[in-house]
């Protein structure tokens, strides 16, 4: 741009100094987040050509931004032949992640069932692991469940605040149990060891897409509050920066 | 300044209103409000492969649990199913009586936004509805702005409940 006018000692600078010296300032410093967003903003242009709409998200430090993963100890406990866990209210049966979810009381595993307790519903599969039934509210003498056993007879005892219960034939009904039953009650353990596998299955099934994260990069939001501010200011500086620099352009001398 | 007052409420209100699950009826209870207040015996209907895909047909998509609870109280009969709206559950129950939906309640909802499906004035247009052997409601039910996933879930489980109704052994 043009030479600066003179300026006599202990005058201030003037308007054009002080627009050139903001120009330059707000230049360097919102330089990077300017690149950020003018590439963000190409690739989600291109997003589809580029198959970031289709390509899953696979780092699992991007999924626990997006509370793909829960923090936190998965509970476990095995039932027969399975490994049953809950991860979040995620619940998970050997390396199968379960559309159901809920917080995990325990499970058991009868000869061709494999039953699944969680605090206000109970799942039942078959021993291939297809969906059979689900026993809700309205089918159990209380929520929430506090535990899940079986007796020697291979009948199921539930725990709730309204006593110990024990299930008919086909889950359909419920009576009291003896108190002189013996139950093996399902127990939960902390799942230190199964947390790196259960990740792995997240991971390995998650319907996260590339296109979602840059989005996100673009508009800030995967930074939370304060990515989304400074995208915001980013915004404001390239007004300003066009304000400035028009002015400087046509002021010239 | 009592602009930005209002504008710094409504986005502190914004922020603490939180996704949830709201019970508007434990379903024991609208078994029991359908059934002259008890809850009958539990029954169940093993679903073949043909009534598989004949709910894939009405709902557009698998339908996962091979049985269906039913409980039933003179010739009524009462149904709790469930159906993603956009990403969570409805719990919705509904009576079916004589081959035509008799009433239909939303009992627990898990979504975000949609719930003004739980509405009488959206849940009545359900009343006296059967199953064309188009595969469709004979009613027509007017959808609600805003909870488009909603309504289309409702519809598709009232399709079921009746679907489910002619296929129980009377």
């Amino acid at each position: 741009m043009g030479k600066d006018r003179p300026r006599k000692k202990g005058r201030r600078p003037g308007p054009r100094k002080w627009h050139r010296q903001w120009h330059r300032y707000l230049g360097a410093v919102f330089a990077l987040p300017l690149l950020w967003l003018t590439v963000s903003g190409l690739l989600l242009q291109h997003g589809e050509r580029l198959g970031l709409t289709e390509k899953k998200v696979s780092s699992a430090w991007l999924l626990k931004r997006y509370n793909q993963i829960p923090v936190g100890v998965p509970s476990v406990t095995d039932a027969g032949r399975f490994l049953v866990a809950e991860w979040g209210g995620q619940i998970f049966v050997d390396d199968r992640l379960l559309e159901e979810s809920g917080v995990l009381t325990g499970a058991v595993a009868l000869p061709a069932e494999l039953v699944v307790a969680t605090e206000n519903e109970i799942f039942v599969y078959d021993s291939q692991g297809l969906y059979l039934d689900r026993l809700g509210e309205e089918s159990l003498p209380a929520v929430p469940l506090t535990g899940i056993g079986l007796d020697s007879d291979n009948r199921i005892h539930l725990e709730t605040a309204a006593g110990q219960h024990v299930l008919g034939e086909g889950f359909l009904d419920f009576e009291e149990a003896s108190p002189e039953a013996v139950v093996a009650w399902s127990s939960l353990r902390e799942g230190n060891k199964e947390l790196d596998p259960l990740q792995q299955i997240l991971v390995e099934g998650s319907e996260f897409t590339w296109s979602r994260v840059i989005t996100d990069l673009h508009s800030g939001s995967l930074l939370g509050k304060t990515g989304r501010f400074f995208v915001d200011l980013t915004g404001v500086a390239v007004i300003v920066l066009t304000v400035l620099g028009i002015r400087l352009l046509f002021r010239r001398k | 300044m009592h602009h930005l007052l209002t504008l710094t409420f409504l986005l502190v209100l914004t922020i603490g209103v939180e996704a949830g699950t709201t019970v508007y009826q434990k379903p024991s209870d609208f078994i029991r409000s359908a059934c002259g207040g008890q809850v009958p015996t539990t029954k169940y209907l093993t679903l073949s492969s043909s009534n598989q895909s004949r709910i894939q047909r009405l709902m557009g998509h698998e339908y996962r649990p091979a049985r269906v609870r039913y409980w039933t109280y003179k010739g009524k009969m009462v149904v709790i199913l469930d159906e993603i709206g956009k990403t969570r559950p409805i719990t919705t129950g509904f009576v079916v009586s004589g081959g035509k939906i008799e009433s239909v309640k939303m009992l627990i909802y898990r979504e975000t936004i949609g719930a003004e499906v739980r509405r009488t004035s959206f849940t009545n247009q359900f009343k006296g509805a059967v199953l064309g052997s188009n595969g469709k409601l004979s009613r027509r039910v007017n959808n609600i702005a805003g909870a488009t996933l909603s309504t289309r879930a409702m519809m598709e489980m009232g399709r079921v409940a009746l679907y489910l109704d002619q296929i129980r052994p009377k």
